[in-house]
């Protein structure tokens, strides 16, 4: 031990990324060693991974404690503290898209690994192999001749009653294969035998989240994971990549990632495998099925999808064929997979192999469909379905643990808890055995075999927990390829876990120990991509994120202005406290928010003090304030902001995500004082300033980001018409007019601009030059009609649209009119009518704005915000 | 007896559908007591495409997709159909605990998926109850199953206001109300809660107009029923819970399945079409 130590060490030393320790540490390294080794307090009637029974470390981990242990505690902890930091930056939580605040499940990755032999590794691949190769022959029978079924091999009533075995499916498969991505969790008993506690075959089961743990530990580990000689995961995705397109007969570029969104625990891990393999991650909303082939809406029209890794559940895939309840998958999915069997994998259907009943069935099945003996060990588990099972269970056996025979997420870390029937309170109990009575075919009963433990980093030194793993194999031509490597997961409650649960979230990285010299390192984080392919505009760009991306442009320009007025009214009801002589009208302003909105809320009676000025803007953050009120305004730029969370940049994002978790913006009656609140606007205007700048800064000026700028413009467009209007179009008494001129200027953020042209007290023909018809003002509406009209003539258009599109023709109409408009004619005065030209303007302009928001959405997001609709004969 | 069968479906949509995909069961299967004389649907607009095939259930099915934009869609499915069979006479049959055991032996995949309960068709405690005061210890099942029978058609009133095609079993136990959809749901949950294979049945029903009165066009409808595994020698008795009836040479069989859900005449969804508004016109007329 203390040569290896020492050898190691230099190697150590000569690292650069931790902090040298000094010479005299190497002496006390062993003594720290062997201070943990006392502490390290395992469970001696179980089998641990890192002692043998008379505390001898055993040689898997040798190597490892060699690099690890003579680190000074100050210089662990550190590391400790650094990966914690780096989870939390990776946004390597379980629900990080899904909802920022603390109730989501945390993810915490272990600072030790879980470290695996050689010798070990090669006998768990060629176990876990054989269960991949067997299932898969098992689900070509289920979904085909059903022999298996017809010769009682697997009891017909088990598949039958299970929800997963997709009827619709049947004879689809031609020949290929179902099974691509598989996945298996074991566990060692008491003897130290593996077991089989589950496995995977519906999804992808959480491999995002293995690749993403090994990224971000060995940011951490790196050098001794180097030192130790541990098995790469990229070499295996490389050979994923080099085999999908041959599995699907399809070109990279044709290949999606299907996943539930945004809203769904698991779209980290979904989004996260997407963008590994460089394949584009796709909702069900965001395919089409056309005479039998899928294709992807995008803004240059339907594209062809010709590969799908299904990451939702087989029965939600079809809302036509399937589970008719929900929309995750486009309708008539099956149909395409009938035309194309290979279509997508794991072929629809294969959640039935997950299964727990199939268990007793397994040792027969691999003598009858491989002529092998089974290598794993199966958990000592009963199929309820059975009436003698059942009898047995319910009369004389009331310590085994039931549960479901099928778990309904591959999520890792998230397992229902069997329970013992001798456990329940006897109501309870009575309950659950005229359950098992009714509903048996969806019960297995087992024998708890128990966890092995493996050392855990803790604030004093390293403790035993209780671990499972979950392991991935992947065909690659015929057989299945290992991934080398996997999720080590602590068991909270060994003793009725059924499966894999770590509901503190903690898991170990798998460190497989190389028996070979490692190929040099190479992530697929950078991606290899050949230059002549990129689609620099981003013409295959989804439809659905192009849609997000407009409204996004528009909601944080909402807000930007809503807060500008708010601020506004308050500054000048502060300046003007006294003599307000034209209150009345920016009161309007506000109450035009709340009244297009249809906020349900009363307002304070009809009076132009500063105190009811106050108290509207107090209502406009509330929640009831309607759709255009300021908590509405911001809750909808957080929901469309989440929707495209990985195409804004890190600092954009961070910008958004401070409204969430700033409370005051939250507030029903809010605690602030005036001041307070000005504050608070500032802040927020701020905010908003950055998101833009850091947009300007960080977005390829691609489509999406043309979109993001029309809903801008389009949006800062709109409520300067609508303002002006209210303010000057309206027949009112000319007193005043200086202070509704002021505050339009401030509102505009134009003060200085005309101040530095006019230097004089505000004139009302000026300010409609400056805010109306002069187009190098970018606060003039000139100005967002000819950065719209740019925009749009830059997007992508049909052959049949050479002659110009009616979006192209409407813009043109609009800028026209301003060009065209005289500022003379605009502000002159009629006693009756108020500004008759002016007013007509700015209606045609808020009007057919609106037409133009309502045009680029039918040509490019159509089909994508409309939600499909379910028709039954009555 | 010979039937026409005429069901005609007309959608009107207020917003154009873009695209529209579709599962049709409106042609009839075969059974061993009737000839099919003819059958013909006629889709309009006509679909891009038609794909024609036997579902799981062995059902005729047609999956039907619109690629243009239409505000109207019309399906008209016409069969004539000849029955030939006499009226049922059961005298015995074996006990039901017999058909349960043996439905669990049984490898004939015909028969013993359609002990395993559905979407629509799912046991409890109550179902179980319910059904357990006509299943008694050791009665022969036909009897059991008849008495089932009546019993859901006195105690249950027709009511087609009262539920819709989501309303659970639970709640139309509770209400004991509904239509011939939950009727037979529910006859199929009670005998499945004891794991008696039961198909749901979807078809027609020769309807007659009270005395002296003629009989108005369009104004019949489909039609729902059970049919029960009744061991090798009776093999599949039908049952209408909502007539109260073994059915024979008045109900015109279209499709078999686990329940709704598989043989829905129309299922469908859209892209686009907003609200819509649909007219549905059935005639059952006897011909010679």
């Amino acid at each position: 031990m203390p040569r290896i130590i020492l050898e190691n060490f230099r190697q150590l030393l000569s690292g650069k990324r931790y902090q040298a320790t000094e010479p005299a540490a190497i002496e006390t390294a062993d003594r720290t060693a062997a201070n943990w080794l006392d502490n390290y307090a395992r469970d001696k009637a179980a089998f641990d991974e890192l002692m043998t029974d008379d505390g001898q470390i055993k040689p898997a981990w040798q190597n490892f404690l060699g690099h690890f242990t003579p680190l000074s505690d100050e210089n662990k902890q550190h590391m400790a503290l650094k990966l914690k930091r780096h989870v939390n930056e990776n946004g390597l939580a379980h629900d990080v898209y899904a909802e920022t605040d603390d109730s989501a499940q945390p993810w915490g990755i272990d600072l030790l690994p879980f470290i695996i032999s050689a010798e070990e590794w090669a006998w768990l691949t060629s176990a876990v192999i054989q269960r991949a190769r067997l299932l898969n022959e098992v689900m070509k029978d289920i979904y085909g001749p059903q022999n298996l079924l017809k010769s009682g091999a697997i009891p017909p009533r088990l598949i039958y009653s299970d929800p997963s075995f997709l009827k619709p499916c049947m004879n689809l498969l031609g020949d290929k294969e179902p099974l691509t991505f598989f996945a298996i969790d074991i566990a060692r008993d008491g003897y130290g035998n593996w077991r089989v506690i589950d496995t995977h075959t519906e999804t992808t089961a959480g491999i995002g989240f293995a690749i993403a743990n090994r990224v971000v530990h060995t940011k951490v580990m790196g050098d001794i994971f180097e030192a130790c000689n541990i098995r790469r995961e990229s070499t295996y995705f490389q050979s994923i990549l080099n085999t999908l397109p041959g599995i699907f007969g399809a070109e990279e570029k044709n290949i999606a990632v299907l996943t539930h969104g945004l809203q769904h625990g698991n779209y980290f891990d979904h989004a996260y495998l997407s963008r590994y393999l460089g394949y584009r991650l796709v909702e069900g909303t965001d395919l089409r099925v056309v005479s039998g082939n899928v294709y992807l809406k995008t803004l240059s029209g339907l594209m062809p999808i010709n590969g799908i890794i299904r990451c939702i559940e087989g029965e939600l895939a079809d809302p036509l064929h399937l589970d008719p309840t929900g929309f995750h998958g486009p309708a008539n999915l099956i149909q395409a997979v009938a035309q194309n069997p290979g279509l997508i994998i794991n072929a629809i259907g294969s959640g039935i192999l997950e299964n727990r009943g199939l268990s007793p069935s397994m040792h027969n099945l691999s003598r009858t469909l491989l002529g092998e003996e089974l290598l794993f060990h199966e958990p000592e588990r009963i199929w309820l379905g059975s009436k003698a099972n059942r009898e047995h269970i319910l009369s004389s056996d009331n310590s085994s643990l039931i549960h479901s025979t099928r778990e309904l997420s591959g999520r890792p870390g998230v397992a229902s808890r069997g329970i013992r029937l001798n456990e329940l309170p006897p109501s309870r109990r009575n309950a659950m055995i005229r359950e098992i009575e009714m509903k048996g075919e969806r019960f297995v009963a087992e024998k708890s075999n128990g966890f092995s433990s493996s050392p855990s980093w803790g604030s004093r030194g390293l403790k035993p927990m209780p671990v499972a793993l979950r392991l991935f194999a992947m065909r690659h031509g015929n057989e299945f390829e290992m991934l080398p490597g996997g999720l080590a997961m602590h068991v909270e409650k060994p003793e009725t876990a059924v499966a894999l649960n770590a509901p503190d979230g903690d898991t170990s990285d798998i460190w497989v120990v190389a028996d070979d010299i490692p190929p040099p390192h190479r992530s697929l984080l950078t991606p290899q991509i050949n230059l002549d392919e990129t689609d620099r505009n981003n013409a295959n760009l989804p439809s659905r994120i192009a849609d997000n991306l407009f409204w996004l442009g528009r909601y944080t320009e909402r807000a930007e202005w809503t807060m500008r007025l708010m601020r506004s009214a308050l500054i000048q009801t502060e300046e003007e406290r006294g003599i307000v002589p034209d209150i009345g009208a920016i009161r309007n302003t506000m109450e035009l928010l709340i009244a297009k909105g249809g906020g349900n809320i009363a307002l304070p009676p009809e009076g132009n003090e500063p105190r009811e000025i106050e108290e509207i803007i107090r209502i406009l953050s509330k929640s009831n304030a309607g759709s255009f009120g300021l908590r509405a305004t911001l809750e909808n730029i957080l929901t469309a902001a989440r929707k495209i969370r990985d195409r804004l940049s890190h600092e954009a994002w961070d910008c958004l995500a401070s409204f969430e978790k700033n409370a005051l913006w939250w507030y029903e009656v809010t605690p602030l004082r005036r001041d307070d609140t000005i504050d608070l606007l500032n802040e927020g205007i701020k905010t908003l300033a950055a998101f833009a700048g850091n947009n300007k800064e960080n977005m390829t000026r691609n489509y999406g980001w043309r979109f993001l700028q029309i809903g801008k413009r389009l949006e800062r467009a709109l409520d300067q018409c609508e303002v002006l209007e209210t303010l000057f179009a309206r027949p009112v008494q000319e007193e005043g007019q200086v202070s509704r001129l002021f505050f339009m200027l401030k509102l505009a953020d134009s003060l200085i601009t005309y101040r530095s042209r006019y230097r004089f007290s505000p004139d009302l023909k000026l300010v409609l030059d400056l805010l109306i018809t002069d187009e190098s003002n970018p606060r003039a509406l000139g100005f967002q009609l000819s950065e719209i009209s740019n925009h749009i003539n830059a997007l992508p258009k049909s052959a049949k649209d050479k002659a110009g599109t009616d979006e192209q023709r409407m813009i043109l109409d609009l800028i026209t009119k301003v060009r065209l408009a005289n500022v003379e004619d605009l502000a002159r005065l009629d006693e009756e009518h108020g500004r008759a030209a002016l007013r007509t303007l700015l209606e045609e302009q808020v009007n057919n704005l609106s037409s133009l928001s309502e045009l680029l959405s039918r040509r490019y997001f159509s089909l994508t915000d409309e939600q499909p609709m379910r028709v039954h004969t009555p | 007896m010979k039937y026409q069968i005429t069901h005609k479906t007309i959608y009107n949509y207020i917003a154009p559908v873009v695209q529209s995909h579709h599962i049709l069961h409106l042609s009839p299967r075969t059974v061993p007591h009737q000839n099919i004389i003819s059958h013909t649907l006629i889709i309009d607009p006509a679909p891009a495409s038609r794909i024609d095939f036997i579902d799981y259930n062995q059902n005729p099915t047609a999956n039907v997709t619109i690629e243009q934009d239409h505000s109207a869609l019309q399906f008209t499915a016409q069969s004539q159909i000849e029955i030939i069979s006499t009226p049922p006479k059961i005298t015995t049959s074996p006990t039901w605990e017999e058909i349960a055991a043996s439905a669990v032996e049984i490898g004939d995949l015909d028969i013993l998926p359609y002990s395993c309960w559905s979407r629509h068709t799912a046991p409890s405690e109550e179902i179980l109850n319910y059904c357990k005061k006509s299943f008694t210890p050791g009665r022969p099942v036909h009897e059991a199953a008849l008495d089932l029978t009546a019993r859901i058609f006195e105690e249950f009133t027709f009511d087609n206001a009262a539920t819709d095609v989501s309303t659970p079993i639970s709640e139309v136990l509770k209400m004991k109300r509904g239509v011939c959809q939950d009727f037979a749901h529910l006859q199929i949950a009670c005998l499945r809660a004891l794991r008696l294979p039961t198909r749901y049945v979807s078809g027609y029903l020769l309807t007659r107009p009270p005395e002296g009165m003629p009989k108005l066009a369009g104004t019949d409808a489909s039609h729902a029923w059970i049919s029960l595994w009744c061991g090798e020698t009776l093999g599949w008795v039908d049952f209408d819970p909502t007539n109260n009836m073994i059915p024979y040479n008045e109900h015109i069989t279209f499709a078999y399945g686990m329940d709704y859900d598989d043989v829905s005449p129309i299922s469908g969804v859209l892209i686009g079409g907003g609200n819509q508004q649909v007219t549905v016109a059935v005639d059952v007329i006897p011909i010679q």
